[in-house]
């Protein structure tokens, strides 16, 4: 397969059919809009479907351990804020294993964008019920049906404090791409949850293209009660839920390295004199 | 007790102010020209408690907190009877007024009023009278002691003029009384300017000068205080600290950081530690460069967090599934806490490896005098990145002789994947054996090349029958065991490992080489570097172990290697 832009060309191991591909597509499309040179790209993953999308990206890509891009990422964030910085992985890497990292990294709003391929399952390793698997579902690890209701990640985004965001659908790329594009672009962090189905061990998208409807334009994404409806809305909604401007992580570092500056000593040796 | 040697020991409740009084007790015999260690023990819970605050003040080089106390200073009875065992004979009692001294003892005790004297500057300012007393007993300069009450409280003028006035008031009754009691010799200090540190905070330091410039952590004791002093300082130097959310966090965004170019590093203790494990494995599988420290504390579990234990070693050089090459170190003293962090993050950044620095409570709390650092001296080296534009044909895991390739940086060219899946030379996935088998020894033979820097130290008679092993804080005891020893003509050579993981093999064979008998003294109850010695090396060995929370005392280790000595 040619190389092109932002693809490595090598061939996605997901299942034909597989709603990652379109989550993958609207990536690729939003960095070549974007642009900033595959150098300059960090894409971080976990494991899982979802977390082996960043090998078919032209990029730096670090691929960690189970549930640890988050931290990873905001590592890389942290260190270096003129990286563009991606994370990617399924809703079982983010919100199971990843949940604690999921709650803690949003909140403090670095500048990264997260895409969560959901898929209600944990595809990787033949699909037992994940996190956002609805009630009853019934697989390898839940043959009597789930006794959980599932959590919905884009309310839990919008209640942890996230600035950006958004749900799309792999069976509505066109939209797909905008909202990307639009996470890609937002000045803070950005979290776009993608209803991506496992078309081997738990294919909704049938039911989804029913059900699936875009936001209405009336929306107003900075109104945080009317996000949260929307998102727990009977019936699947996509869109931009909830943006808004708040200042970064970096920008709030920046601040604390001018007021540490001021509060003593900035070189080594005035370090060694407050032992004397 | 001589005019070069004094063990001090302040005992008391919580909320008595030992450790303000101990704090500005060191500190003075520091700017007075004296060598100094401390031990403490603390309240475990929040609230209540005992405190115990031990200072050894040397004319020469204090190298532990000493065994018998010289002078036991207490503020109750309870503290009095817990404490008056480990006073040496011929040792000194000051108490608090109304503390009848236990029948049957003729111990020399001197009585302090503390409750009427701080009348006028509050009873919370009972620890500062008894700073007065004990500063006029001992000889020490006032205006060195003035002048650090007059730091601590530089801004606030009330608080300042109370704890001057408190520090006088016990000065001036120990004046008064001075022709009722003869005065031990005062202690005579050499013109050397030394700073006083602890562990944590040397550690610290030596993270900045190595070119630390990311650090993320968790609370935990005892290693929060290095969290908290780098939150303060690391930003001044253009670093940033996160403390995050748990010790998972932790190390994946120190490997996040690491990963684009910045030194960073973490701390924690074993309860931290355990959970690091899968990370550290993923570290040395992905080849990025990190440092972490373990200050060790009593376990397993939550343990005793406010006790020492040495018993994380065989977890540091073992942690995660499978088998992943990491360097750890272990520092003996605060002067290394420092140099040994240099050390990790060059020997990190050299070799693409995870460095993991033991440390414990004791170490990483002791207080010690140390001459300034001078980081203009040391080295500091940079990982390997390419010289000039690299392309596709790049490999980032190229295997080479030493085990060490090329790591590019995000923002230059060499785009590669890092991880912890099996990977070829180019960084795909690879599965094969042919792979793994050139991967798993391109990984591993980084070790042969680092076990070549040097890090023991040997004392004693390299001629002696009998050797002593030890590893990280206990160093000084060991020392002074063997030094005892030796003025009793019994030769012991001592060797003090500093790096565990490689294991200096080569070293350690020629010091076992033609010695009759072998001891390993360490604070755990396996036997934990006994048992690494005879597994890596089939070096069969003696053990001296403790395992009630606290550090060895030179007497003791003199004690047991007698015993040892005697059946060899």
């Amino acid at each position: 397969m040619p190389e092109a832009g932002y693809r490595s060309g090598l061939k996605p191991i997901w299942c034909e059919g597989c709603g990652n591909f379109a989550a993958l597509d609207a990536l690729a499309r939003a960095l070549e809009a974007v642009d900033p040179k595959p150098q300059n790209v960090v894409a971080v993953a976990g494991i899982g479907c979802g977390s082996r999308l960043p090998g078919y990206l032209k990029s730096y890509r670090l691929h960690t351990v189970h549930g640890r891009a988050l931290p990873a990422a905001l590592g890389a964030r942290v260190a270096n804020p003129a990286l563009t910085i991606i994370a990617v992985g399924g809703d079982g890497d983010g919100l199971a294993i990843g949940g604690n990292h999921f709650l803690h990294t949003l909140k403090r709003n670095p500048h990264i964008l997260y895409v969560m391929t959901d898929n209600g399952v944990y595809g990787m390793t033949r699909g037992q019920a994940s996190p956002t698997g609805e009630a009853g579902l019934r697989t390898r690890s839940t043959p009597y049906g789930s006794v959980e209701p599932p959590v919905d990640p884009a309310a839990l985004a919008i209640t942890v404090g996230a600035s950006f965001v958004a749900r799309g659908f792999s069976g509505n790329p066109r939209q797909l791409r905008q909202i990307v594009l639009e996470g890609l672009k937002h000045k803070g962090f950005a979290f776009v949850q993608v209803l991506s189905p496992c078309v081997t061990f738990h294919n909704t998208f049938p039911a989804l293209k029913q059900e699936v409807n875009e936001l209405p334009p009336s929306h107003n994404p900075s109104d945080k009660i009317a996000a949260l409806q929307a998102a727990w809305s009977e019936a699947p909604l996509t869109g931009i839920f909830y943006r808004i401007e708040r200042p970064t992580l970096s920008e709030s570092l920046q601040s604390i390295a001018d007021e540490a500056k001021k509060a003593g000593p900035h070189t080594f040796e005035g370090l060694l004199k407050e032992f004397a | 007790m001589t005019a070069t040697d004094m063990v001090v020991r302040c005992a008391g409740e919580a909320g008595d102010g030992i450790i303000t009084l101990g704090d500005i007790f060191v500190k003075a015999y520091v700017r007075m020209g004296l060598s100094v260690f401390t031990f403490r023990s603390y309240p475990t819970e929040v609230r209540g408690g005992n405190v115990m605050y031990q200072i050894r003040v040397s004319a020469n080089q204090a190298l532990s907190q000493g065994d018998k106390v010289d002078i036991l200073v207490a503020f109750n009875r309870k503290e009095m009877e817990s404490h008056i065992d480990s006073l040496a004979p011929g040792g000194i009692l000051i108490l608090d007024q109304g503390i009848a001294p236990p029948p049957g003892r003729a111990d020399k005790a001197l009585y302090v009023p503390l409750s009427q004297l701080s009348q006028g500057f509050g009873q919370e300012r009972r620890n500062i009278v008894m700073l007065g007393f004990l500063a006029r007993y001992l000889g020490m300069e006032e205006a060195v002691v003035r002048g650090i009450i007059g730091g601590r409280f530089a801004k606030r003028e009330e608080l300042l003029r109370h704890n001057i006035g408190a520090f006088k008031v016990g000065w001036e009754y120990c004046a008064l009384k001075a022709w009722l009691y003869e005065r031990p010799l005062r202690m005579v200090g050499t013109a050397q300017q030394r700073l006083l540190m602890s562990g944590n905070e040397a550690m610290v330091l030596g993270a900045i000068a190595a070119g630390c410039r990311f650090f993320a952590g968790y609370p935990i004791t005892p290693a929060s205080e290095i969290l908290e002093y780098m939150a303060e300082v690391l930003p001044r130097f253009g670093g940033n600290v996160l403390q995050v959310e748990d010790e998972m966090a932790a190390l994946a965004s120190v490997i996040g950081a690491s990963f684009v170019g910045t030194k960073a590093m973490t701390a924690t203790s074993g309860p931290g530690f355990s959970l690091m494990g899968e990370l550290i494995g993923f570290a040395s599988m992905a080849e990025i460069p990190c440092v972490i420290v373990d200050s060790q504390r009593v376990g397993p579990s939550t343990g005793i967090p406010t006790s020492t234990e040495q018993s994380d070693l065989l977890l540091a050089i073992h942690a995660s599934h499978g088998e992943s090459p990491r360097i750890v170190l272990a520092p003996s003293t605060v002067e290394e806490c420092f140099s040994l962090t240099m050390d990790a993050f060059n020997l990190s950044e050299a070799y693409q490896l995870p460095v993991i620095i033991l440390s414990d409570l004791a170490l990483s709390h002791r207080l010690e005098a140390v001459p300034p650092f001078d980081p203009s001296k040391a080295m500091v080296v940079d990982r390997m990145t390419p010289m000039a534009e690299v392309d596709d044909t790049f490999m980032r895991f190229k295997v080479t002789e030493t085990g060490v390739s090329v790591m590019p940086i995000p923002g230059s060219s060499g785009i590669y994947a890092a991880m912890g899946i099996e990977h070829d030379e180019k960084g795909f996935p690879g599965y094969t054996p042919e792979i793994r088998l050139r991967m798993t020894e391109k990984r591993f033979g980084k070790l042969d090349h680092v076990v070549t820097h040097k890090f023991i130290r040997t004392f004693g008679d390299p001629e002696a029958p009998i050797g002593i092993i030890g590893w990280g804080s206990t160093e000084g005891a060991i020392i002074e065991a063997v030094d005892t020893l030796a003025k009793e003509g019994i030769s012991v050579q001592g060797l003090q490992l500093k790096m565990l993981c490689p294991l200096p093999k080569e070293e350690l064979a020629a010091f076992a080489e033609g010695k009759k008998a072998i001891v390993v003294a360490e604070l755990n109850h396996n036997g934990q570097c006994a048992s690494l010695l005879k597994s890596d090396m089939g070096l069969e060995t003696k053990s001296i172990r403790k395992y009630v929370g606290l550090p060895f005392t030179a007497g003791e280790l003199v004690e047991r290697l007698r015993g040892v000595i005697q059946v060899a």
